[in-house]
């Protein structure tokens, strides 16, 4: 508790901070897509995050004594501290509480500076990979129909179609290609090129089984389409609020690292140095991709609905990596007091 | 348990660093404290007076020689609510108001909450910290924390007390307060082994002392047996000049010899406490 109070109320002003500048950087820079839809703007949403992370640190650090070497009332503390990790544990877990509920502003902050601003975020939609029958993902001279089965309950508004595509002989035009959904055809058709994301629109949206591809006889590339390049998106809008603290939250994945890494130099190092131990663990878990936030960020960005796209499980390698390291330290601890005193 | 404190040989070394010999803080130094004693440890900055609390508080293990508190162990955490420890320095958690410090300590060390409660609201009204008590840490002044750290180390009711410069920052009339809070502490059999620098403190509240230097004791004892030297002295008053001339003559008649003849000064502790009485007086009447 009083690690979750000191944490919040060091939050306060990087989050007022954060947003403030969310709010200059929204109005200066301009976003320009090719769908006119100002999606881009989302990853602004790493300024308040990276922002507050920082924060949550450094007030992790400075509301409990033994969480750095000779901080004032260290010795105070140390004598009569009796929890796990000299209650380092206690206070990173207070730490991430205080940072939850400052995401969660943070978020609903920036949705709403979305709406205010007049920068079209838009609704969320839930896309959903599909599950392709055959074992063969390709369409050439053997096998020219794929079958995908759906098995989502929600009607779908469009699916997004995205192929890979290979040399053959010396035709250079992509492919003909036809869709069928639910043996109703959809959509027939050249490929322009070949990798890019090719939608189609279900007017009215409908629950949908199966969705056929069929290549064309004639000339054309051989095309792959495997059960991720096929994706379902859901008619139904989803709140770009929730979209947005969603997106947020997940800075609690890399974070968790952070603190567990201070945890272990805890009573060890000097605050500046465990400060910046823990920031380069959460810098190095985001920018290289081992804690999905960059994804939930980006995948907000894109409108996508973020509880489908299993992006917690991503994160679950990072969480239980912070809890062995923790548990690690506490294993180590423990062994040291009992060599040191006999006691147990 | 003959004795409360105990520590035989006790070394302690501090490494220095890369191929430089470790610091040797204490070297084989052996004290100990009996029960409702009150002890001092005087020496120099860098004596050792800081390290030796730390060993009994069970901070730092020796690395030769062994330290009991209570026929324990000075790590054993049964030991923590036994012994209040008020080390030198900074407190911790100078967002906290006093009354907040105290309760927060007092579910540190495991003390049922009211408990914790009565005795917070007793210690801080007797050290004067009664209406201060909702102010934050970071807004007391130094006298105000150094009564507030001892609040919080008498919060369990220890019977041992070990105290580093309890009285530095204090003023006169706070350092007046702990030493009679000592006292009394010692009369009902609290133990107390106390480091300062503040000569006259120790010898108006301690019993026995420990002379440290370099890590080892240079001396030990009760104040007689340190600042005795054998001769026994008259102090006269309210008598004129020739009150004075003929106590003078008895003196040289029986052999004893007039050293110094002039006004006796007292010591600034004792007019401050003389000052104080006489107000309580007056306020009484």
């Amino acid at each position: 508790m009083l690690s979750f109070r000191a944490s919040a109320r060091g939050l306060v002003v990087p989050l007022i901070g954060a947003l403030l500048l969310c709010a200059l950087c929204l109005q200066l820079v301009p976003f320009q897509t090719d769908t006119g839809v100002d999606r881009a703007a989302g990853q602004w949403l790493h300024l308040p995050g990276l922002l507050l992370v920082a924060a949550v640190l450094g007030a992790a650090l400075e509301g409990w004594p033994l969480f750095s070497r000779a901080r004032p009332g260290f010795t105070w503390i140390l004598r009569v501290e009796n929890r796990p990790l000299h209650g380092c544990l206690a206070a990173a877990l207070g730490s991430m509480a205080a940072l939850a509920v400052a995401l969660t502003l943070a978020g609903l902050s920036f949705a709403t500076l979305l709406i205010v601003l007049d920068v079209d975020q838009g609704d969320a939609r839930r896309r959903t990979s599909v599950q392709l029958r055959q074992q063969r993902p390709y369409l050439d001279n053997k096998q020219d129909t794929l079958v995908f089965l759906t098995g989502d309950a929600d009607p779908v508004g469009s699916i997004r179609l995205r192929p890979d595509a290979f040399l053959s002989g010396r035709d250079f035009r992509v492919a003909k290609i036809e869709v069928r959904v639910d043996g109703e055809k959809l959509h027939e058709g050249w490929l322009d090129n070949a990798g890019d994301t090719v939608k189609f629109d279900l007017v009215p949206p409908r629950r949908v089984r199966e969705i056929e591809i069929r290549r064309k006889p004639g000339p054309g590339l051989l095309l792959r389409v495997t059960s991720d390049r096929l994706e379902v998106e859901s008619s139904e809008p989803r709140s770009a609020v929730i979209n947005c603290i969603l997106a947020l939250l997940s800075y609690l994945i890399p974070v968790s690292l952070a603190l567990a890494v201070m945890i272990v130099g805890h009573a060890h190092l000097a605050m500046p140095v465990n400060f910046t131990a823990g920031l380069v663990a959460c810098l190095l878990a985001t920018l290289l991709e081992l804690a999905p936030t960059n994804a939930a960020i980006t995948t907000f960005a894109r409108g996508r609905w973020l509880p489908g796209e299993g992006l917690a499980a991503d994160g679950l390698p990072v969480v239980a990596g912070a809890v062995a390291l923790t548990a690690l330290t506490a294993l180590g601890h423990w062994l040291g007091a009992v060599r040191r005193t006999g006691l147990q | 348990m003959t004795r409360v404190i105990s520590a035989q040989d006790v070394t302690v070394t501090f490494p220095q660093g890369f191929r430089k010999p470790p610091f040797q803080a204490l070297d084989g130094l052996s004290v100990h404290v009996n029960p409702g004693e009150v002890v001092g440890i005087l020496g120099p900055n860098g004596s050792g007076k800081t390290t030796l609390l730390r060993v009994l508080a069970g901070l730092l293990r020796p690395a030769r020689g062994e330290a009991t508190v209570l026929d324990r162990q000075p790590s054993d955490r049964s030991l923590v609510s036994q012994v209040g420890y008020q080390p030198e320095g900074a407190m911790p958690f100078p967002t906290l108001s006093g009354v907040e410090f105290l309760h927060y300590m007092g579910d540190l060390m495991q003390l049922p909450t009211k408990t914790t409660r009565d005795s917070s609201r007793a210690w801080l009204d007797r050290l004067g910290l009664g209406d201060t008590g909702r102010k934050k840490i970071r807004d007391y002044s130094t006298g105000m924390r150094r009564r507030l750290a001892l609040a919080a180390s008498l919060l369990a009711d220890p019977e041992v007390l070990l105290l580093d410069e309890p009285t530095s920052g204090l003023d006169p009339d706070g350092s007046l307060l702990v030493m009679d809070i000592l006292r009394e502490r010692a009369e009902t059999g609290t133990s107390v082994l106390l480091a300062s620098h503040h000569l006259q403190e120790v010898e108006q509240t301690c019993q026995r002392i420990y002379l440290l230097s370099d890590g080892r004791v240079v001396s030990e004892g009760t104040l007689d047996d340190l600042l005795g030297t054998g001769e026994a002295h008259l102090v006269v008053r309210d008598l004129d000049a020739a009150g004075f001339d003929a106590v003078e003559r008895v003196v040289r008649e029986s052999g004893g010899k007039v050293v110094r003849r002039g006004e006796e000064r007292e010591h600034l502790f004792a007019l401050f406490r003389r000052v104080r009485e006489g107000e309580a007086e007056d306020g009484q009447r």
